[in-house]
């Protein structure tokens, strides 16, 4: 009621608009950059999960074996950081205290997410890497809805 | 901390006010950002006095020093004998204000908010 008739008062007398921003990227925040890091850890693990090991004789094999492994593991290593430092800057620099009274349970799902991704580096986990993407959608709700957009939850793969 | 509080909320528009605002004496601003949350909050329609006078706790509209048509909403932390006006969101953590573009210059104030919509 109070905020129609401020908008009714601003629009007969004509308003203004003054920033009370926090700082100057406030309005580029997007959970869409930890989804896609987590989305490829979650695509490492599946890899490393579905590499055949070659038989024992062949060294140029068993090379390739190792190397692409070894190349598996840096990327989801990384990417599964990646992904944590991207909720980290989300949870600690978008989201406000007014934003906690609406989301009660928003540290804990950014403390399970990054919990998270603190497993999915250390495991070769399906199921938690899987979980990781879970936690990042229902940030992804969260943070749309603070934002009063409706905006749908969309993956690369 | 209640009397805190209470002491840096912005009061709700009197008959007083909308009688100022009529005869031109306020004008309307809309806040956009957090940063001056709990005593505003983003989307908040304010009444301001155009006026560069402020003292130390007033909620000022003022223009940013770097970026010309910007305008702000902080709150006077503090006041130099040059005149210059250190401002400050209340929101102290997510906030770009004095600590990060310096004080402003006393003319950079535009106006003292004196109410809320």
């Amino acid at each position: 009621m109070r905020s129609v008739f401020g908008k009714v008062v601003g629009s007969l007398v004509g308003e203004e608009v003054a920033s009370a921003h926090c700082d100057g990227p406030c309005g580029v925040y997007d959970p869409a950059s930890a989804r896609i890091a987590a989305e490829a850890s979650l695509s490492m693990t599946k890899k490393m999960l579905a590499l055949e090991m070659p038989s024992s004789g062949d060294g140029h094999a068993m090379a390739a074996y190792m190397n692409s492994m070894a190349r598996y593991i840096a990327i989801k290593e990384e990417q599964t950081h990646l992904a944590k430092a991207e909720l980290l800057v989300l949870w600690t620099d978008y989201f406000k205290p007014h934003h906690l009274e609406a989301y009660p349970n928003l540290h804990d799902t950014f403390w399970k997410a990054g919990k998270l991704c603190s497993a999915v580096k250390v495991e070769v986990s399906l199921q938690h890497a899987q979980e990781l993407m879970d936690a990042i959608k229902e940030i992804h709700e969260i943070f749309w809805a603070t934002k009063g957009r409706d905006v749908p939850w969309t993956t690369s793969s | 901390m209640d009397d805190i509080e209470l002491s840096l909320a912005i009061p709700r528009c009197s008959w007083r006010e909308l009688l100022l605002l009529v005869v031109r004496r306020r004008r309307v601003c809309r806040v956009d950002g957090s940063s001056m949350h709990p005593a505003l909050s983003d989307g908040d329609r304010v009444l301001y006095e155009p006026t560069s006078a402020c003292v130390v706790g007033d909620v000022v509209l003022a223009q940013h020093p770097f970026v010309s048509g910007l305008k702000l909403i902080k709150r006077v932390e503090a006041l130099d004998a040059e005149g210059r006006v250190t401002l400050r969101g209340d929101a102290g953590l997510a906030s770009t204000d004095s600590r990060g573009f310096g004080s402003v210059a006393s003319e950079a104030i535009l106006g003292r908010l004196t109410s809320r919509l």
